[in-house]
């Protein structure tokens, strides 16, 4: 990891100071960004690396590549990691840089916090994918149901692994939450109104949301099977009174506002890039924000669509049924509004733009499969199998990753300082396009045959063959065009031409500083009296006002910047010192005990260390 | 993308049309075991009804979508002489048309799922009842009469049947696609399911709710037979193991119990062999299918199984706790196993 991120540091030049050091003690909400977009990719590479395993061993009949405990182990690691080491952070990432660029802020609200959320989530992680090497991981799937997961049938530390590391992730995550929330509702510029701001921002503070609510919910369930495993409390254990249903109602009213957490940022990012490289604005932006906030309300009233077969009687299973499918109304609205954005347009169709509109094909594709589940009697054919992997690829590969993909070309000038190679970007979503659709495509006749998922292996006769040795060539396609966007970012850091401001003819604020934004971000913070900031102020439809200056009184060239800080990094070693300790407690809980003082220690020295005040 | 500058859209659209659709029409296979397109009971019936109308209304938006988006941006790609395009910011009849006819699509989606929702929930009244115990990982069923029997469920083919479902440890699933939509199988509640059947034959079915490493492994087949073979065939659980016929089957009878099998598994017929940890054996030589489905019930297979059964069912309470398999002392010799499975292939 240092390696790569003193790599990061020699390349960027975000901040005016670099080494190792200045990145670990960081509090700029830029640099974080850049380490949260780093780590993830990384993270990317890894669940990707534990797919492709699980393709190869699927690829055909009677497969003796992997152990089925072995494959028990990826498909529940690829999950986890994917959705909560990989998109998540990916997000996070974004919400990083750009939030406080597009609000025309000079940092986040609570920069230390920000520095505390990134550490906790890498060690988080990084303890995850530990028991992979401490006698093995997490293999009772990502979703963990009761009763599969007790002491009884999950002996051994895997799932207090599973446990502990989705708790630090979720301290780790509801702290960025809360930070983001603030910011957004605090720190925009001067004009900036609730209804000018710009969509993405909206959908960061939607998903914020869900994340502070719908985070306690996991925290809860965790806790509980924590209690059950660690000192016998059997909440989900239905001899001893306890209901294994428990666990499922918890996880999937987490697990359902989680699918929202991770597609609505791509679809906050597809609202940014479609109005650029149409040159029009965003069409029916009222719409598309509302649709944002009513999709993430109705996804806290559908999370038992994904308990359709566990015997919920036919009323509960007919209003799932129902309020599944009215999810569909907000999702149609954004996907007209985007098809109203670019007509009519001039369509630029460089990369981030390919991308977008990929997005709209594919996540279109995800969107009709889903409707079709909600259909629960149609679902009874249709749950645990293949059809349902189809699904939720489409969503969060042909959705979620594609639209962050784009968007990391998109603003790639701006957190780089470089241009990308536009011809290997093109490759790179060609490529990415046909994998996509050649891995996931061929799941849907798999499902409809009837394969489940998560099984390691299958007959000869049952004729599954040929569309699982398509989908294993489809990840070959994929994997390598994902290796060619490596190389075009890694390349273009290194080599490529130097980025104006604004590349793309913006039309949002971040585009309005020079590329990479100065540490300060914004020498004067700007007053904003359009949707489109920057794009009405460069048109001359507004009447120029004054950029208000840092705060009251001050000289301009003295910028009030927040100090670097490594008590964050002290706080995070500390809980996972607890974690760890608590994995591995024998009756005993000295070691949990010290790391959690030391994570106390951490926090006092914080809330007692010098402010660098100018007065 | 310059090339594509001289091809009309329409005629790409159309051609897109053309060359999808029977694409998609051909590529799931009817004859697969685990079809979920091929229904052979009145509840599947209803389900691929319910399916089928939400397919055709899927297969409808996704080329309409689909087709505009590929349209829209052919038509209206960056030309060298472009301006600046009319800013427009929105339209409000158009936002209402694209949230009612959506709208009225679900509506039409809605009504046929609640009608089946209910339609197959009720198990009738006069449903032939079965008791299914999901195990890790196998199947165990009994018949209203006591009658036992594991993975190879035979079921008449002149009345509703249902199943009362409960499992000895984990979450299972319990689906035979042909004949009913998957039921889960929760501890500490009985699930239930039905279905009439319209054809004899067999029917394949799996596990697919995720119960541990051989989760894979949890087959099962369901055979409709004619009332009367029905009949004859329950009869047959009670009937005694017939007498034995050959010193192979008469050594391999003894093995039987001396080796310890008799703690787990019940042969009707047989005093000493009652044990209910394992599968009951009773009419084993008759079954089509052995390890819960996973391998054709002939003498090799057989073999091979009593052999290594880790190898076959990874994590199988038997290669983990029998004594003949955690004990290399009271391992099986290879002419024990020729007796073993002499004897177990007469128990018809």
């Amino acid at each position: 990891m240092a390696s790569a991120v003193g790599a990061v540091g020699a390349a960027g030049h975000a901040s005016t100071e670099s080494g190792v050091w200045s990145w670990i003690t960081t509090v700029d909400h830029k640099r974080i960004g850049i380490l949260y977009g780093v780590s993830a990719i990384l993270f990317f590479l890894l669940g990707g690396s534990e797919a492709f395993l699980i393709r190869m061993q699927l690829a055909s009949a009677d497969a003796d590549l992997i152990s089925s405990g072995v494959f028990s182990q990826l498909f529940t690691m690829h999950a986890l990691t994917m959705v909560f080491l990989a998109i998540m952070p990916l997000g996070a990432a974004f919400f990083n840089f750009l939030i406080p660029l597009q609000i025309g802020a000079r940092d986040v609200a609570f920069p230390r916090l920000n520095a505390l959320s990134y550490w906790l989530f890498l060690f988080g992680a990084i303890l995850l994918n530990s028991s992979f090497v401490f006698g093995g991981a997490p293999d009772a799937g990502w979703f963990a149901y009761a009763n599969l997961t007790s002491s009884t049938y999950s002996p051994g530390d895997s799932m207090d692994y599973f446990t502990l590391g989705l708790l630090v992730l979720g301290i780790s995550s509801l702290a960025a939450a809360l930070n983001f929330v603030v910011t957004i509702l605090n720190m925009r510029a001067p004009g900036m109104t609730l209804m000018r701001m710009p969509v993405f921002t909206w959908m960061a503070l939607v998903v914020s949301f869900l994340l502070v609510f719908a985070l306690p919910i996991l925290t809860v369930g965790l806790i509980e099977l924590l209690f059950w495993r660690f000192f016998d409390m059997p909440f989900f254990s239905a001899e001893f009174g306890g209901d294994p249903l428990l666990w499922q109602h918890i996880f999937w009213l987490f697990g359902h506002p989680e699918v929202y957490i991770l597609i609505l940022p791509a679809m906050g990012i597809v609202s940014e890039i479609l109005p650029t490289f149409s040159r029009k604005p965003l069409f029916g932006y009222t719409a598309v924000v509302f649709a944002g906030v009513s999709i993430a309300f109705l996804g806290f009233a559908v999370w038992a669509h994904h308990m359709f077969t566990v015997g919920l009687g036919p009323v509960a299973i007919a209003a799932f049924s129902a309020s599944t499918m009215l999810i569909a109304v907000p999702t149609g609205i954004k996907v007209f509004n985007w098809m109203g954005t670019i007509w009519g347009g001039s369509l630029d169709l460089r990369t981030p733009m390919l991308f977008a509109i990929g997005f709209i094909a594919l996540f279109t594709i995800g969107g009709l499969s889903g409707v079709m589940h909600a259909a629960a009697s149609s679902d009874a054919q249709q749950q645990d199998t293949y059809f349902i992997v189809a699904h939720i690829h489409y969503v969060l590969f042909g959705g979620a990753i594609v639209a962050v993909i784009g968007g990391i070309y998109y603003w790639f000038p701006k957190f780089s300082g470089h241009m990308y190679n536009e011809t290997v970007g093109k490759i790179n979503f060609w490529l990415m396009f046909l994998g996509m659709n050649l891995t996931f495509f061929p799941m849907h006749f798999l499902g409809l045959d009837g394969m489940p998922r998560r099984i390691y292996t299958y007959d000869a006769n049952m004729g599954w063959d040929l569309w699982n040795g398509v989908a294993t060539m489809g990840s070959l396609v994929l994997g390598l065009s994902f290796l060619i966007f490596i190389y075009n970012m890694v390349t273009s850091w290194l080599n490529g031409e130097p980025a104006e401001a604004d590349p793309w003819d913006g039309r949002t604020l971040e585009w309005s500083i020079a590329s990479p934004p100065p540490e300060y971000n914004f020498e004067e913070i700007p007053i904003v009296y359009d949707r489109d900031a920057w794009w009405a102020e460069k048109r001359g439809k507004v009447q120029h006002g004054v950029p208000v200056g840092g705060g009251s009184g001050e000289e301009e060239h003295s910028i009030h910047m927040p100090q670097p800080s490594y008590w964050p990094i002290v706080v995070s070693i500390g809980l996972i010192i607890a974690s760890y300790g608590l994995v591995y407690n024998s009756g005993n809980f000295i070691v949990a005990t010290i790391g959690l003082l030391v994570g106390i220690f951490g926090v006092y020295a914080w809330s007692f260390e010098p402010v660098n005040d100018p007065e | 993308m310059a090339n594509l500058k001289n091809i009309r859209p329409k005629a790409l659209l159309g051609l897109l049309v053309i060359v999808l659709l029977p694409i998609l029409a051909a590529c799931s296979s009817t004859d697969n075991p685990l079809t979920t397109i091929s229904p052979k009971s009145d509840v599947a019936r209803d389900i691929h009804w319910n399916y089928q109308i939400i397919f055709w209304f899927a297969v409808f938006v996704f080329i309409f979508v689909e087709t505009l988006l590929l349209y829209a941006v052919i038509k209206f790609r960056r030309r060298p002489n472009d301006g600046i395009p009319k800013q427009v910011h929105g339209n409000t009849a158009m936002e209402i048309t694209w949230t009612i006819i959506p709208a009225l699509i679900l509506i039409a989606i809605a009504i046929p799922t609640w009608i089946t929702i209910f339609e197959i929930d009720d198990v009738p009244d006069d449903a032939y009842m079965i008791e299914i115990v999901g195990h890790q990982w196998w199947w165990e069923a009994t018949y209203p009469d006591g009658q036992v029997t594991a993975n190879e469920i035979h079921v008449p083919s002149d009345r509703p049947i249902g199943f009362n479902l409960n499992t000895a440890d984990v979450l299972h699933s319990f689906w035979v696609p042909q004949l009913f939509g998957k039921q889960d199988i929760i501890p500490g509640r009985t699930n239930t399911l039905w279905f009439t059947p319209e054809v004899e034959g067999r029917f394949f079915g799996q596990c697919v709710e995720f119960c541990g490493i051989s989760h894979a492994n949890m087959r099962l087949e369901m055979i409709v037979d004619s009332p009367t073979v029905f009949a004859s065939w329950l009869s047959g659980i009670d009937s005694p193991a017939p007498a034995a016929v050959s010193p192979a089957v008469v050594a391999g009878h003894d093995l039987f119990a001396s080796k310890g099998c008799v703690a787990c598994h019940t042969i009707s017929g047989r005093n000493d062999a009652v044990g209910i940890i394992g599968p009951n054996l009773s009419l084993f030589g008759e079954r089509l299918t052995l390890a819960s489905a996973t391998l054709d019930n002939n003498t090799e297979n057989l073999t091979a199984w009593l052999k290594d059964p880790e190898d076959i069912k990874p994590g199988n309470i038997m290669s983990e706790s029998a004594p003949i398999y955690t004990n290399p002392d009271l391992a099986l010799t290879n002419a024990e196993i020729v007796t073993l499975v002499a004897y177990l292939q007469s128990l018809k």
